[in-house]
């Protein structure tokens, strides 16, 4: 065989070797593909669960809120009108006047707060009435009870932060005014909704006991993880910062132009 | 001195042949093998199956007829190539079929499959005069089908959410890529290299062809052990 052919046979296997390593590649990125799309369809999957699971936390504790204020307020002014409206017989006729008018307004008082409360029954209302207005009703429900002096600003031009986001950042602002009230044995609070192009931030500030940084990774700090699990889930991050007889400060910050898995353009839950 | 070298070179030629028949011998075990696999996965519901059992029965078949007929030389292997080839292309075209969900792309393959029969039978009219192996045809079959496994390949049905190595097609679609991007330049080029020197080509042949072959099929029972799997633990 000359030199010539030899080479032809040679040319021809190489060839067939680059082809068979071009098919490699080729197979290669198919299966890189297929592994992102998985990884990807597993971060909705768990977004999905822990979006369902805060759903029925806020519902949760929204029925815990309902049943104090139930026993608390309602059932309270309700037992104040019957005793009222018993203490009727024998009395003046302007003195059953006063005491019945008296009763109407309480009668009314209490159509008023179950009107609210129903209202705050539903997960509906985060998305019917936004982010603000929601927090807004907390504010005034924990300033009623004169539990917790809350003071509530907002900063910047507001807008929505998509459905999903703003149902996450509540249940972390849920669980931060529930650590408030059952921990940290605070007299105020100062919640901040900072607005802006490209940040969003929500701050809490309490004047309480506080506590040493160490005890979030701790058993008592479980509920700070769970903030920062969940604010990581939709692409925010939660900073708690606190010292022991100085109070606790958090600050959830989103960045509301950033995509995340679950948002994409057509889905009205991506940010507005 | 002379009578030894006849004798080594005999010896050497007896083993030459003892191997290749070992060879052919686990050849033909492998797709056999493949053969009773897919009637399996077929059985337990995988219907796509099917298709991959006719073009093994199919394959056996030519590779012995092949065999016989270059023995007693009744036909030239040409022949049972060329209806091989059509064959395979359908078949393989339509398991594609049944596999994928992409509409306009199963169109275009559905359209092909006539186109290619049609172009089989002219060019082994005009070119190979019904004697000669269809060898354009076979590169062309093996162009074709690459473009659609590849794009099976990254159309696998990620809805299932489970590893892309555990499906069944996964695996059809590696055989057949790496078969016929490893055998696309040989198959043209044969003709050629047998002109410069036959007995070469003839081994080169024989080992590259029956390699990618073995490696081909080995994908496809890896495949359809994933089919019967996967038909294991689906309910009734």
């Amino acid at each position: 065989m000359r030199n010539t052919d030899k080479e032809i046979f040679t040319i021809i296997a190489l060839i067939s070797l680059f082809l068979i390593l071009l098919i490699a590649i080729i197979i290669l990125t198919a299966i890189l593909y297929h592994n992102r799309k998985r990884i990807h369809k597993i971060d909705l999957s768990n977004f999905q669960t822990i979006l369902l699971q805060s759903q029925l936390e806020v519902q949760e504790q929204t029925l815990i809120n309902v049943s104090r204020e139930i026993h608390d307020n309602i059932t309270q002014v309700l037992s104040f009108i019957k005793l009222n409206l018993a203490m009727t017989d024998g009395v003046t006729e302007n003195e059953k006047q006063l005491k019945i008018n008296e009763s109407r307004d309480l009668v009314a008082q209490v159509i008023n707060d179950l009107r609210t409360l129903s209202k705050s029954l539903s997960f509906e209302h985060i998305k019917e009435l936004g982010l603000i207005k929601t927090i807004e009703a907390e504010v005034n429900r924990v300033n009623n009870s004169r539990l917790l002096n809350i003071a509530l600003t907002v900063t910047g031009e507001n807008y929505s932060l998509g459905e999903q986001r703003e149902l996450v950042l509540f249940r972390i602002f849920q669980e931060a005014l529930n650590n408030t009230l059952k921990h940290a044995n605070a007299k105020h609070l100062k919640i901040n909704l900072q607005y802006s192009k490209q940040l969003f931030n929500l701050i809490l500030e309490d004047d309480g006991n506080g506590f040493s940084p160490g005890e979030i990774g701790a058993g008592n700090g479980s509920g700070l993880k769970n903030m920062q699990k969940r604010a990581a889930l939709i692409g925010a991050v939660t900073t708690v910062s606190s010292t022991i007889g100085k109070g606790c400060s958090i600050q959830v910050t989103l960045n509301p132009t950033q995509q995340y898995t679950y948002a994409d353009g057509n889905d009205p839950n991506s940010p507005g | 001195m002379f009578i030894l070298t006849l004798s080594t070179n005999l010896i050497a030629l007896n083993l030459l042949k003892h191997i290749m028949s070992l060879f052919y011998g686990f050849y033909f075990g492998v797709i056999a093998f493949a053969a009773v696999l897919s009637f399996i996965a077929y059985k337990k519901g995988d219907t796509k199956s099917l298709f991959i059992l006719l073009i093994l029965v199919a394959t056996l078949f030519a590779e012995i007829a092949t065999l016989i007929f270059k023995d007693h030389k009744i036909l030239t292997s040409g022949f049972i190539l060329f209806i091989f080839n059509l064959m395979e292309y359908t078949l393989f075209c339509t398991y594609y079929l049944k596999s994928s969900k992409n509409s306009k792309f199963k169109f275009g393959v559905k359209l092909s499959i006539p186109l290619f029969i049609a172009f089989g039978i002219c060019t082994w009219y005009l070119k190979y005069h019904f004697n000669r192996p269809p060898v354009l045809n076979i590169d062309v079959e093996g162009f074709l089908l690459i473009i659609i496994y590849t794009h099976l390949l990254f159309n696998l049905d990620a809805a299932e959410n489970k590893a892309i190595h555990i499906q069944p097609n996964f695996w059809i679609a590696i055989g057949i890529l790496i078969f016929y991007g490893g055998v696309f330049v040989f198959v043209v080029s044969y003709p050629i290299l047998r002109k410069i020197d036959p007995e070469k080509a003839r081994i080169e042949y024989e080992y590259i062809f029956r390699s990618l072959n073995i490696f081909f099929y080995i994908c496809i029972i890896i495949g359809l052990i994933c089919a019967i799997r996967t038909k294991k633990y689906l309910p009734l």
